[in-house]
């Protein structure tokens, strides 16, 4: 099975090179398509997003997990243990770990980024 | 579980880390996933808190959507095992997966007693605890003796099967 580190980075590059998206719901799909289409390639663990115990793959963002964004209504956060993504109205896509590094500024189909500070 | 639980969470660890900081990271949906992220000491962690499935506590490095490597129900338990991680980091170490020794700390058991319910004397606990192997059943009877269950499942490329032993099988609840 390949490092987890190297599915996140090559989860992050398809996703950077992937069309953009051009609202909410086509950026959330098509961020959570490209990490299981990872994990199915690199992994052989099946898809179970109802286990919440590791068991070894790695998984997208639910849905039930979302956080507003004070000041910026067009944006919705998904947190997970190290990383937080913001994902804009716009379809803009923004990964950063929690203590700051940005892994990913993908802007939507507009042109525009999350435009976080 | 509810929200009164992520409190009685919030509060032991408070009695037991008063120097640790602590952040409530909520969503939106109360039934959804929050973080409690921890820091203090040189020793940082985060806590996934899901109501009605438990505490989730991370021990192996961190990777984007990686899952939590121990699931508590008891909101004490979960503080104790966070506790157990800080003196793993604070003793220069790296926080590790659960030994047998931290388990039985857990459940609150002394060696005396895993003894008696094993019927062997301590020192044999305390060998089990601290050898490099030991054998299957007495793993499955020391797990039995703190009201656990050991379960055993091999993973290959292309299959994952539960695995049956005699060991296991006269343990069994």
């Amino acid at each position: 099975m390949m490092p987890k580190s190297e599915r996140v980075a090559e989860f992050l590059r398809r996703l950077g090179d992937a069309p953009p998206a051009s609202s909410h719901g086509e950026a959330f799909d098509l961020l959570a398509d490209t990490l299981n289409r990872v994990e199915d390639e690199f992994t052989d663990v099946p898809f179970d997003p109802t286990r919440y115990l590791s068991d070894g793959r790695l998984y997208p963002p639910q849905a039930d997990s979302s956080r507003s964004v004070d000041g910026r209504p067009d944006l919705t956060r998904y947190r997970s243990r190290g990383h937080n993504t913001w994902i804009g109205e716009n379809g803009a896509i923004h990964v950063r770990t929690l203590n700051g590094t940005v892994l990913l500024d993908k802007p939507g189909a507009g042109g525009k980024t999350a435009e976080l500070v | 579980m509810t929200d009164d639980t992520l409190a009685a969470f919030c509060a032991a660890l408070e009695r037991a880390m008063p120097d640790l900081r602590m952040t409530i990271d909520a969503p939106d949906d109360p039934a959804g996933e929050t973080f409690v992220d921890l820091c203090g000491e040189g020793f940082k962690t985060s806590v996934s808190y899901r109501p009605g499935v438990g505490f989730g506590i991370f021990v192996s490095a961190d990777a984007y959507g990686a899952r939590p490597d121990e699931i508590y129900r008891d909101s004490g338990k979960a503080a104790h095992r966070i506790d157990q991680l800080r003196a793993q980091t604070r003793a220069g170490g790296q926080p590790a997966r659960l030994s047998l020794r931290d388990m039985r700390a857990l459940v609150g058991a002394t060696q005396t007693e895993i003894a008696t319910a094993l019927h062997i004397k301590q020192p044999s606990v305390q060998r089990a605890e601290n050898r490099p192997t030991v054998r299957l059943d007495t793993l499955a009877h020391y797990v039995a003796a703190m009201g656990g269950q050991l379960e055993m499942s091999a993973v290959f490329d292309d299959m994952e099967v539960r695995i049956e032993h005699p060991g296991l099988v006269e343990t069994r609840r």
